[in-house]
């Protein structure tokens, strides 16, 4: 009886271990996207990124991937964020010297990113197999 | 560095509680699907002990899923018999009244060698002496001797003897056991008067056990064994 309780919690935490990684990554990854997407919006067509406006959201943007990058870190392999990781530390840089092109090449990525991140991160068929 | 010791900390104590809930099975006679487990139990708990980038749950979460297969299996393979038969195969006789069955052993892909070496490890040196050997599903061998290749037991010849006693151990390497005391149902002031007449100090034994029939074995640190027959005997 006291093995199977035990067994049984064990499955409860494993239920749990999965629920709560699934919605975390998907809120986490959500959120970065949007963030990325309102930021695609506001400079599209615009050539002069040094608004502060701009530099407001990407600080956001900065700080929301730090904390989150600190919770998805206990799922998933580090070497997988790294990637994300750059991408983002590379808008403030572009910022400063105005370079527009490489602030949306970089904005596409990092939504892109997230997107696979989902696929990757996720539960699905693709993954199991 | 210090991250590295506290990952391999934790991962320690998760295989050992994961060890622990299979059961002590899994030490000596493991059935095919306990080994396989072994195996992979060994292999995921070291991966993120070494790999920094891989996240400590990598190697917790799966030795988990595979405890909780490992019970789920061991429950089916308790209360139905063909689940058992399918995880662990079943024990299959290889020899019989007419000697070894050879298309047995060719369907347990081994040789009549490993069978001699199976016997020869139980203790029969010639097939002769056995009448039915039986490999288990743990992959030990299991035999039942002719009646002339047996020993010759107390009840064969008819004597009574006195019953076997499991010597307890009360004093090792100079620490007083307490909790054994109570299973030899003697006084302990009276053990300890009895090692105070020895003239040793309890420091300087190495063992010291005594049995229900009143038997000690004793040795003292750097000397030779001793065996007294006493009245310190069990109620």
């Amino acid at each position: 009886m006291k093995k199977f309780i035990t067994i049984i919690f064990v499955v409860l935490i494993l239920i749990g271990a999965v629920i709560y990684e699934q919605i975390t990554i998907n809120n986490y990854l959500s959120e970065i996207q949007d963030m990325t997407e309102e930021l695609m919006t506001i400079t599209s067509g615009k050539q002069n990124i040094q608004t502060e406006e701009i530099k407001e959201k990407v600080e956001n943007l900065k700080n929301t991937w730090i904390h989150h990058e600190e919770v998805l870190c206990i799922f998933a392999n580090h070497k997988d964020m790294r990637d994300l990781c750059i991408e983002v530390q590379k808008l403030e840089g572009n910022i400063e010297v105005n370079q527009y092109e490489d602030f949306t090449a970089s904005l596409k990525v990092i939504y892109h990113l997230c997107n696979d991140y989902h696929k990757i991160m996720g539960t699905s068929w693709q993954n199991i197999f | 560095m210090l991250t590295l010791i506290i990952r391999s900390i934790i991962i320690y104590f998760v295989v050992l509680v994961v060890f622990r809930l299979m059961g002590k099975r899994q030490l000596g006679q493991m059935q095919p699907f306990e080994l396989v487990l072994t195996l992979i139990l060994a292999d995921l708990a070291t991966i993120p002990m070494a790999e920094m980038s891989v996240p400590l749950v990598h190697g917790i979460i799966p030795l988990l899923a595979l405890l909780v297969i490992h019970y789920v299996i061991t429950i089916l393979s308790k209360h139905f018999p063909k689940v058992s038969e399918l995880f662990s195969g079943k024990p299959v006789i290889v020899i019989n009244q007419n000697g070894i069955d050879y298309k047995a052993v060719q369907k347990l892909n081994l040789s009549i060698d490993d069978i001699l070496e199976s016997l020869r490890s139980a203790g029969y040196f010639s097939p002769d002496e056995v009448l039915f050997a039986i490999m288990e599903t743990n992959g030990k061998i299991s035999v039942l001797p002719k009646a002339q290749a047996t020993f010759v037991t107390k009840k064969d010849l008819k004597i009574e003897g006195e019953e076997n006693s499991m010597p307890v151990t009360l004093v090792s390497e100079g620490k007083i056991i307490q909790e054994n005391f109570q299973q030899v149902k003697v006084n302990k002031q009276k053990i300890m008067d009895f090692i105070e007449k020895l003239g040793v100090k309890t420091k300087k034994i190495l063992i010291f056990t005594l049995d229900n029939n009143g038997k000690v074995y004793f040795q003292e640190m750097h000397k030779r064994a001793k065996i007294l027959n006493t009245n310190l005997k069990g109620k």
